[in-house]
């Protein structure tokens, strides 16, 4: 199968002298859904800005089909991205925050609206158009953070710690929405999170990090049942 | 925390303050509304609380014009028992409302009769000075220009550009000059000397201070040779220089009606609870003590034919022969008139 | 909310629970009724009804002056006009300055915050004295040949408000979340698009919020116009200010006046909606990440910012200060000997140190008085915003800026007629002058305050509350402590501004009790080079003392001082 993703080598010293991310390695073929997880300060958000182009790397390449995108500026790349506070605009509605990827590619305003009604409708979000982002419960704003990266139909989707802003109940249900949505877009997705059991439905590869490394790379099988050493088995408990 | 704690120390430190700032005298007490420019030597001051026999107070309100209407707002509960610098300019607004009562003190017989305004002794002259045109000697020398003997010169073409006055709404010697060349070219003709002042390049600033500190060349950086000031500035410039000179740097203009007198009265506030003290000080007012004093204080003369002048005055100011002059009573009824005529042809 | 408590917290009719910082707000209340409405109702009665109370006769003969007035038509044109343009050059020079101040950690970035800040409690003297010892004929930039006034009134107006300008965009754009300007460059803005879709809009609360604020104050700017505008330019403060104190024209003063009050008030209710929305979008973030300017246009933007405030803010300073150290061309501290002397023994020379004792004083008691009603204001308005009460807030908060513009002639003779009878015969207490201060720095206070409780989340409060702690405690252990940043910002605003403040003093300071300015007025309106000299070094020291205050200010913390 064909390479899509390459990272290759990847480092980040923090100012402080140590390593955020220590020799990266990674190839994500065209359509994987890959799920990165660890616990929190493992540098897993700092892998995912990296892709994205919010942050350079000291050393190593990022490649996209073939091609190094270390000097692609982000708004170029055409990957999409959910933050995990969502960073919905607080001065446009609804509809405009969905169709501003579509605006800034140039796309009409007539032709938008088809676009942002497929989203409404992908998320379930029918009606919500004209409402204030400040209106809305905290899984709405997610759904409306979904849709507004979804709908410039992006090259790559990279997603941070979706759910974690949400309660339990709601968690469990938008994660089944959003692996069913996943599984009818056939489009390449990163799902960063620190709970594995969200990672093991959102991806079929997961990659575990630790301190900056890659402790472990493989299946939810493989993670569950060959756990390469302690810190592995309990982080999994 | 710890900052919290220092903001209440503070605040606590700053409130113990505040019965300072308000424990009051038991000892009786005169108070005297005056206006800024109102000064006395700290020995005269002593001699004056030993006069009067009480503390006194001296009410400080803005310029003459600002302190007077303060003790007009105040008529029915006084801030003051006495008031001091209602101006002969002035002096038609302060009888029309009724806020001083008659007394004639010690010492009014050696007042100038011609000072003499109020026939009810209500308001008694204390001091008066000229305003006229002030020149930098130096500058004329250099230039090799005569200096102006009078009003009529500002508006020749050689002195274009030279002169700097003051806007007579805001300014109480601005207001004597106009007054001055009321007087001089009357009430239908003034405006068109004004008019061929302006055409001349006169500069109208906001107050003394701004004209003679801010543009007279003999005073400041400016480019202006021709001020309107006092009579006595000259000897001021030679009091207060670092190194006293023979002559004054400055000349004045008092020849053709050229100055306009400006006369202060004192008078006791209607309504005063300390009437008896305000007497004493009355006739403290024209003792020989206080009327020698005023010239170094307030660079004015003395009302008093007796009080002796300072050396300073005696060399280097003049008193003028013959004053421009206008009723008073005329002076209230077209003040505003003047005013408003004045301000819609030199300022617009 | 606490149940109940909704909708109506004030209306207390029946034994129902009164929250204490609903109470805290009648302090504000009373002291603004007694000191402000009172006598400004009492010389409006004065003007328009003659006779009171023996006749009930509303005497409107004033109004034919007013309307039929083409000069002051003129004067309330050119009021909004040059407040205006005032405003656009303040927001022109602060944007790009607020970018690199809200972006940038660089050297010398506190000290430029703090010389932008010393002009604006300068009292208008010594701003005038400043730019005559700069663009003046003998100034060090004279041969630029800047005497026009109305030139020398927008660059004062400039010099004076950039830093309100410079201090809430700063404040508002490093708090704009990064990561909302990071999603808009996901989707596909690049850095350009980026900034007028997103950060613009964002900002423009702040803008509006920033500009209104300055448009008042220029609006009713008075001092600056009356000295360097001459006699030919008046604003509406300063046509009040002669029309009262020259003409004793009152009816048509105290009209102005309410002219004047009543566009504040829709001006001040602009600045205070803005305000709110603009604390909506960009909600302060905890930790401000300011970057090192590393490529090359970041350098020259950090010279450029740094360059300009030298330029606007610190030179006129620099030359005001050099212009009291030299003496006939010789650098010399003969004029700062001299303000020890007294040559003509009179009694009303002012000794520099009872002006200094005399203003820190006053400005101690003002700042304690301030501190008090601006924090109880503060607590109350929170609560009352808190509480659904929004309706009551928003009428509150701008009348409380009310002071901040209101002509000192008319208030200062308002005082004369109303506060006259003990107990508030204060017409020559020496509280007076700290209570007028007091009036002008609350709203300060209450500026800084405010936002910093807005900050705390309800749910700290409550928690204390389920602790078991009393809404005192919870004053003195949660809100305190939280809000002491803002508290000594504020402070320190209220005690610079009473500081430098100079229209009110001269109505109601006694000749016993001068302050710093009265004493630069004095040395100013006495004739020679050596009085002016003597100004010059008075005005230094003040300018001294504004520093250290703002020095203060930073290593204490500064974290409420943005807001203003």
């Amino acid at each position: 199968m064909e390479h899509e993703l390459i990272i290759h080598n990847v480092s980040k010293i923090s100012a402080t002298g140590s390593y955020v991310l220590n020799n990266i390695n990674l190839d994500l073929p065209r359509g994987s859904r890959l799920s990165v997880l660890g616990p929190s300060g493992c540098g897993k958000t700092t892998l995912l800005r990296m892709i994205a182009g919010l942050d350079t790397p000291d050393a190593g390449d990022i490649l996209f089909n073939g091609a190094s995108i270390l000097n692609l500026p982000p708004h170029k790349r055409n990957f999409g991205m959910m933050f995990q506070d969502y960073a919905l605009f607080p001065h446009l509605d609804v509809f405009a925050n969905i169709a501003f990827g579509l605006k800034m590619k140039g796309i009409s305003r007539r032709e938008q609206a088809p676009i942002v009604a497929e989203m409404l409708a992908l998320t379930n979000l029918e009606g919500f158009e004209r409402r204030k982002v400040d209106e809305l419960s905290g899984g709405e704003r997610q759904r409306v953070a979904l849709a507004r990266t979804l709908a410039p139909d992006p090259r790559l989707l990279m997603l941070d710690e979706p759910l974690s802003a949400l309660d339990r109940v709601l968690r469990k249900y938008l994660l089944t929405q959003l692996t069913q949505i996943f599984s009818r877009l056939e489009i390449t997705t990163i799902f960063v999170t620190h709970d594995h059991k969200e990672a093991f439905a959102a991806g079929s590869q997961i990659i575990l990090m630790n301190q900056g490394e890659i402790v472990q790379q493989g299946s939810p099988d493989n993670l569950i049942h060959h756990p390469v050493n302690d810190w592995v088995k309990s982080f999994m408990a | 925390m710890r900052i919290s704690a220092a903001v209440a120390t503070i605040i606590v430190c700053l409130i113990s303050t505040l019965p300072m700032l308000t424990g009051r005298a038991l000892c009786r007490e005169l108070t005297i509304m005056t206006h800024d420019s109102f000064s006395m030597s700290e020995s005269v001051l002593e001699d004056f609380k030993k006069a009067v026999g009480a503390d006194i107070t001296i009410l400080r309100s803005g310029d003459a014009g600002q302190a007077l209407n303060k003790a007009i707002l105040s008529k029915n509960n006084p801030m003051a028992d006495l008031f001091f610098g209602v101006d002969n300019t002035f002096i038609g607004r302060a009888i029309d409302n009724d806020i001083f009562i008659p007394y004639t003190p010690k010492g009014f017989e050696d007042i100038d009769t011609s000072l003499l305004l109020d026939d009810k002794n209500r308001l008694i002259p204390v001091d008066f000075g000229d305003v006229c045109l002030n020149y930098d000697i130096k500058w004329f020398t250099t230039n090799h220009l005569a200096p102006p003997a009078g009003l009529e010169d500002l508006i020749r073409p050689a002195y274009k550009d030279l002169t700097v006055v003051q806007n007579p709404a805001t300014s109480s010697p601005g207001l004597a000059f106009l007054l001055a060349t009321i007087s001089r070219f009357g009430e239908k003709e003034y405006i068109s000397f004004w008019q061929k002042l302006k055409a001349n390049g006169v500069m109208v600033v906001n107050g003394w201070q701004e004209a003679y500190w801010g543009q007279f060349t003999a005073a400041s950086q400016g480019d202006r040779p021709i001020v309107v000031s006092y009579a006595s500035s000259p000897a001021a410039e030679v009091f207060y220089a670092q190194e006293k000179p023979d002559t004054a740097p400055t000349g004045i203009v008092i020849k053709n009606r050229s100055a306009f007198r400006q006369i202060e009265f004192a008078g006791i506030l209607k309504n005063s609870a300390n009437t008896d003290l305000a007497k004493k000080a009355m006739d403290f007012f024209l003792s020989k003590t206080f009327q020698e004093d005023i010239p170094l204080q307030m660079f004015v003369f003395p009302a008093s034919t007796k009080a002796k002048l300072p050396d300073v005055f005696l060399k280097h100011a003049k008193i003028t022969n013959a004053p421009a002059s206008l009723p008073p009573e005329k002076i209230n009824r077209n003040r505003d008139k003047w005013l408003r005529e004045w301000t819609e042809n030199l300022l617009r | 909310m606490a149940p109940g408590m909704d909708g109506k917290p004030v209306a207390v009719k029946t034994r129902r629970y009164t929250h204490p910082y609903v109470l805290a707000g009648l302090v504000p209340l009373v002291f603004f009724l007694v000191f402000y409405f009172y006598p400004l109702a009492g010389i409006f009665l004065r003007s328009f009804v003659p006779d009171f109370p023996a006749h009930l006769h509303i005497d409107l003969s004033f109004i034919d002056q007013v309307v039929g007035s083409q000069r002051l038509h003129h004067i309330i044109r050119f009021t909004f006009w040059q407040a205006a343009v005032s405003t656009g050059l303040t927001l022109a020079v602060a944007f790009p300055c607020a970018f690199v101040m809200s972006h940038y950690e660089f050297k010398g970035k506190q000290f430029l915050t703090l010389s932008a800040s010393i002009p604006f409690v300068l009292p208008a003297v010594v701003v005038a004295a400043a730019l005559d010892a700069s663009f003046g004929r003998n100034g060090w930039l004279g041969m630029l040949n800047i005497r026009h006034p109305l030139v020398l009134i927008f660059i004062a107006h400039v010099f004076y408000n950039f830093s309100v300008m410079l201090r809430i965009l700063t404040s508002f754009w490093a708090g704009l979340r990064a990561n909302v300007q990071e999603a808009a460059a996901m989707l596909g803005a690049g850095p350009f698009q980026t900034f007028i879709h997103i950060t613009l809009p964002l900002l423009m609360p702040a803008v509006w919020a920033a500009s209104f604020l300055v448009f008042i104050f220029c609006f009713s700017s008075f001092g600056i116009i009356l000295i360097l505008g001459g006699p030919a330019y008046s604003t509406i403060e300063a046509e009040i200010y002669r029309q009262a104190a020259h003409m004793f024209n009152l009816p048509v003063a105290s009209f102005l006046s309410l002219v004047q009050i009543g566009f504040t008030l829709v001006l001040m209710g602009f600045y205070t909606a803005f305000s709110r929305k603009a604390v909506r979008f960009a909600p302060k973030s905890n930790h401000t990440h300011f970057k090192q300017p590393e490529k090359a246009w970041e350098k020259a933007a950090v010279a450029g910012n740094t360059g300009f405030i030298i330029l606007l803010c610190l030179f006129p300073l620099t030359a005001l200060a050099g212009k009291s150290l030299v003496h006939e061309g010789q650098l010399s501290l003969m004029y700062y000997r001299a303000i020890f002397d007294n040559p003509a023994g009179s009694i009303f020379h002012v000794p520099p140190f009872t002006a200094i004792k005399f203003s820190f004083i006053f400005a101690g008691t003002a700042l304690g008085i301030a501190l008090v009603t601006g924090l109880c204001a503060a607590l109350c308005l929170n609560h009352l915003d808190r509480t659904k009460a929004k309706g009551l807030a928003a009428f509150f908060d701008p009348l409380f800026m009310l002071p901040l513009s209101t002509s000192a002639v008319t208030l200062g003779f308002g005082i004369i007629i109303t506060l006259d009878r003990p107990p508030l015969n204060l017409r020559t207490s020496p509280l007076l002058v700290p209570m007028v201060h007091a009036l002008v720095g609350f709203p300060f206070v209450l500026r800084a305050v405010l936002p910093a409780l807005k900050n705390i989340p309800d749910n700290i409060r409550e928690t204390a509350a389920t602790l078991g702690a009393s809404p005192g405690k919870i004053f003195r252990c949660i809100d305190l402590p939280l809000i002491s940043g803002a508290l000594t910002a504020g402070a320190v605003f209220a005690f610079t501004i009473s500081m430098g403040e100079f229209g009110a003093t001269i109505f109601t300071a006694s000749p016993h009790t001068p302050t710093i300015p009265l004493a630069i007025y004095r040395f100013l309106g006495q004739p020679g080079a050596m009085n002016y000299g003597q100004a010059m070094a008075i005005s230094t020291l003040l300018m001294a003392v504004t520093a250290a205050g703002f020095i203060l200010i930073e290593k204490i913390g500064s974290k409420g001082i943005q807001q203003f």
